[in-house]
């Protein structure tokens, strides 16, 4: 026996590791004793540390060969009844676990050749390919068992010839093996022994074992039993539930919600089948009772050929359908090395645009059929729809008048702003809505925030697809504009509170105006444009930076253009009326100072440390002044 | 009311990393950062700052991520905290972002480019960090401002230093390289390093390939592979469609849509991108989508009967119509004067005639 090179598989790139120096064997007479001749511990390592995302994988991947095996019996002429079983036998040391098949069988020469392929199959695993044939799939599925065990013992026969002696293979994590042929007589087929090794014994338990058997092969058609003594018990249904017939309507709802809570533990709104020609998919979408966000990543439940594939795919849906979670099945489909996520080629996109499909119409279906159901499911899910009527002109077109949006006078329908406002005026950032908000709905105008995502791009193309709606983005300067002007008189009053406020201000790079507006107790309004918001971030970090840090600063200001902000009175407040009337510099301008400062503090901007100064100083002197009169 | 600014806070903080990459994320965050600093509370700051730098890092805006990080800094260096969140270690990993984008700028001088990268690499060194990263910034900033024979120097040191766990991810790494390989005329090698990412699919990260199918486009088409080519500006612009953070690959599938591609579509993400640029990306960006822009317009102009065509662009840009019919030449001249106006300011800044080639190379 051949002792194999010991080496540490970390060391080495993970295709490299998996060279194989081509098998040699000796023939005794009865047992043939073998060696692996590769690498046996950098493969397992390979598999249970970079493929496989749990140890229980061992389950799929028998799983997996009995099928196959199952597969490729029934394509021989004669008749069987196809039977996948699975036993747990507690032993005096540690728990063995069989695992049966009533399929095709190895011959001798096929064992020997899934033994010599499984090198070239790993490597193929590693570049992200299938193992290969049925017998390098096989092999590489034996395998996987050494993640749980340090010895694996399987007798088969094959029953491609009638007849054909059945043989016993002892496989060792170590990398030697043996072949004999088996004692008994048996029906053709495979039987796979895997007693737990210690630190997988946990895994060796009836319930946890059968339960991820049922996890995995749930959606399989052969039947597959668990063997506890004398009673069998079938694991699997006898077909998926949303392919199952059902006596009502009614009845296939709760049924199908039902396997949703138990798939995810989750009570679900609704329920949305599911169908796609390109992926060979078919299955069902279930609404979330809250609302998801973009970033995270809703996962679904997939089986790839009625095999269990992952509990975490995440690229099987448009982007925008982040509102429910999925159960489907797919036959079409490329899994990746791991068998755990699908490869992003032409039939995946497909398979997402069509399943993207069977959600928008249900959606526009429920417009038709069941108002009353779509209005609760947009409660929640706002954000997925807006982030599809963002692509979709149609889709939005149904169902726009029923998406809510925050304005000045709270959360409305898009519907019900339409039929209040013939102009739809909107902010395009949350500050520019927070800086003229209140004062908007004070003068009693409807501004929506279209500071959220896809808010703004959806209210821009209202015009296009409605035609009779207007869109008009306004910013607090804007709105300003629209104020109530003063008349002639007014006007030549409030002249010298212009005059000192434009120079008291000119520092500031800001400018004073006056209107007329309501509420009546806001002395002034500072209104500043996103360039002018950007321009007062970059002075206020160039007051604390270094040398290095305030050049670059003063770099990106001069990439940055200008951008004057405007202090705007308000000619209805009682105190700017009385500043009106004062005519006097000093006073005039240490006012406008001090309610320039507060009108910045109102809107939350945090003060530079020349503005805070000016407040300071300028209360100090109000304070004299009221002294001295 | 402290506790309940600090709530609010948190609330738009949390909004910020829900909503998608982009204005909506950085507006939000910078919300958080005016409500922290107008109640004066530093650590709060720090973290809106962090959210802001992230936002603002891959929504587009690395103007702001840049402001942001010299706050941070500013704080860091005055040392009176002893949290971690106001120790420099904690945001060595973010000042890649900011040396990744400074010379995007070209106000910003290639003094003070070189004078960060210096500031930067004395930085990882008092942290006990290689200044591996580093150089592969200045490799990076020297080949976005065509200085190609400094940056064969900073690749050889960035290649020739080990790496530590400051270092950046293996997709990142070959996309870097395999770009740096094609901006130094290595197309081979660079097709090489890129095969990983484009076509075994086996490294990738949150930008890997979004960028790097983009970048791959022109060289493909060039070598006569015009069918690989397309098949990965399809499978790459689907990955960056949404982000205006990648303004820059969108102009270089422009540009191999206009030499290559269907016309319509060209135009069709003109309409569709345009609108990033007025409130999103780096001048630089800017250029790269101009050019694309260009080069899917003179196709257009070529293949067209008539002299104009309807499109839906945004109001901000200079030539805009109400009645959204647009002569072809009108808008030619319009990316032309856009064109000429950027490689003028940036060759200026970067001492060479790099962009006006690229310009004229466009043009030809």
């Amino acid at each position: 026996m051949v002792a194999l090179l010991n080496c540490n598989p970390s060391a080495f790139a993970l295709v490299g590791l998996l060279t194989i120096i081509h098998g040699r064997y000796r023939d005794g007479d009865t047992v043939n004793q073998h060696n692996f001749q590769i690498n046996l511990r950098g493969i397992i390592d390979l598999l249970s540390n970079h493929l496989y995302s749990t140890p229980h994988t061992f389950l799929r991947e028998l799983l997996q060969n009995g099928v196959d095996a199952i597969a490729a019996r029934s394509r021989l002429p004669g008749k069987f009844s196809p039977a996948i079983g699975i036993e747990l036998i507690e032993g005096k040391t540690a728990p063995t676990l069989v695992f049966e098949d009533n399929g095709i069988g190895l011959t001798e020469e096929e064992i020997h050749r899934f033994i010599a392929t499984i090198g070239e199959s790993s490597k193929r695993l590693a570049r992200g390919e299938e193992a290969g044939d049925f017998i390098g799939q096989f092999g590489i599925g034996l395998l996987s068992c050494f993640v749980v065990a340090d010895e694996i013992t399987m007798i088969t026969r094959s029953a491609r010839v009638s007849g054909a002696p059945g043989y016993e293979w002892r496989g060792r994590s170590d990398g030697t093996y043996s072949v004999r042929e088996a004692q008994s007589e048996f029906e053709p087929g495979t039987r796979v022994f895997i007693r737990a090794r210690e630190d997988a014994r946990s895994l060796f338990e009836h319930d946890v074992l059968f339960e991820r058997v049922r996890h995995y092969g749930g959606l399989l058609p052969v039947p597959i039993h668990a063997v506890r003594g004398e009673t069998r018990r079938r694991l699997n249904e006898e077909s998926a539930p949303w392919r199952a017939g059902y006596p009502s309507r009614r009845a296939e709802d709760e049924a199908m919600l039902e396997f949703g809570r138990q798939a995810f533990e989750t009570r679900f709104l609704d329920w949305i089948p599911l169908k796609s020609k390109a992926g060979g998919v078919d299955g069902v979408a279930f609404v979330l009772p809250y609302a998801a966000s973009l970033a995270a990543k809703q996962k679904h439940r997939v089986y790839l050929k009625n095999m269990l594939l992952t509990e975490s795919a995440d690229n099987l849906l448009p982007e925008w359908a982040f509102f429910v979670r999925c159960v489907v099945n797919a036959t079409n489909l490329r899994p990746t090395a791991s068998r755990e996520s699908f490869y992003e080629d032409k039939a995946l996109s497909q398979t997402q645009t069509e399943l993207g499909e069977c959600l928008r119409n249900y959606l526009m279906e429920l417009k038709q059929h069941d108002r009353e159901q779509l209005e609760r499911l947009i409660a929640v899910h706002h954000r997925s729809f807006k982030s599809l009527a963002v692509e979709d002109d149609e889709f939005f077109r149904i169902i726009a008048d029923l998406l809510p949006f925050e304005t000045s006078h709270g959360t409305m329908a898009l519907g019900e702003i339409r039929r209040n406002e013939r102009v739809l005026r909107y902010a395009r950032s949350v500050d520019q809505f927070r800086q003229i908000s209140s004062v908007a709905a004070a003068q009693g105008y409807c501004v929506v925030n279209g500071g959220y995502a896809w808010d703004t791009e959806l209210l821009e193309r209202v015009p296009e697809v409605f035609g009779e709606t207007e869109v008009e983005q306004v910013d607090a300067s804007e709105l300003v504009q629209s104020f109530e002007d003063l008349d002639s008189e007014e006007h030549e009053q409030a002249f010298a509170l212009l005059r000192e406020a434009d120079a008291a201000l000119r520092p500031y790079q800001c400018r004073a105006e006056i209107k007329k507006f309501l509420p009546e107790d806001l002395p002034a309004l500072y209104s500043l444009s996103a360039e002018g918001q950007f321009r007062r971030s970059v002075e206020l970090t160039k007051e604390v930076s270094s040398e290095l840090w305030s050049g670059l600063m003063d770099s990106l200001a001069g990439n940055a253009g200008s951008g004057l902000s405007e202090l705007t009175f308000n000619y209805r407040n009682p105190l700017v009326q009385r500043l009106a009337k004062l005519q006097e510099p000093r006073r005039l301008r240490l006012a406008a100072g001090v309610l320039y400062v507060q009108s910045l503090l109102m809107g939350h901007h945090p003060l530079k440390g020349r503005e805070l100064e000016l407040l300071n100083k300028g209360l100090i002197e109000l304070l004299e002044l009221g002294l001295e009169s | 009311m402290n506790s309940s600014m600090e709530t609010q806070v948190e609330e738009l903080l949390r909004q910020s990393r829900a909503a998608p990459r982009g204005p909506t994320a950085i507006a939000l965050a910078e919300e958080a950062v005016r409500l922290a600093d107008s109640a004066r509370d530093p650590q709060l700051g720090m973290l809106a700052r962090g959210a802001l730098i992230d936002a603002a890092g891959h929504g587009g805006r690395s103007d702001k991520m840049l402001v942001a990080f010299a706050w941070v800094l500013a704080q860091c260096d005055a040392g009176e905290r002893k949290e971690p969140l106001f120790h420099e270690s904690t945001w060595l990993w973010r000042y890649k972002w900011v040396g990744e984008h400074v010379a995007e700028f070209p106000h910003i001088t290639r003094g003070q480019i070189s004078a960060l990268f210096d500031d930067m690499e004395l930085r990882y060194a008092r942290n006990g960090n290689s200044a591996k990263p580093v150089h592969k910034l200045r490799c990076n900033a020297c080949i976005r401002m065509g200085r190609l024979e400094e940056a064969r120097h900073w690749l050889r040191l960035w290649q020739d230093t080990p790496k530590d766990w400051k270092n950046d991810c293996a997709a990142c790494e070959a996309d870097a390289l395999g770009q740096f390989q094609l901006a130094l005329g290595d197309f081979a090698g660079a097709m090489q390093t890129f095969a990983p990412i484009v076509e075994h699919g086996r490294l990738r990260c949150a930008e890997v390939p979004h960028l790097t199918y983009s970048r791959t486009l022109l060289p493909l088409a060039r070598d006569g592979q015009a069918e690989r080519a397309s098949q990965y500006h399809e499978q790459g612009y689907r990955r960056i469609r949404g982000n205006p953070d990648f303004i820059e690959p969108v102009g270089r599938h422009l540009e191999f849509i206009g030499l290559y591609g269907e016309t319509a579509e060209g135009l069709r993400l003109i309409e569709r991108h345009l609108t990033w640029l007025t409130h999103s990306g780096s001048p630089l960006e800017h250029l790269a989508f101009y050019i694309g822009m260009r080069q899917v317009l003179a196709a257009a102009r070529a293949k067209a009967r008539g002299e104009t065509r309807r499109l839906r662009l945004p109001r901000e840009v200079p030539v805009w119509r109400q009645d959204g019919v647009y002569r072809w030449d009108e808008l030619i001249q319009w990316a032309d004067v856009e064109l000429d106006k950027l490689a003028g300011a940036f060759d200026a800044r970067n001492g060479n005639d790099y962009c006006a080639r690229r310009v004229k190379e466009a043009r030809a």
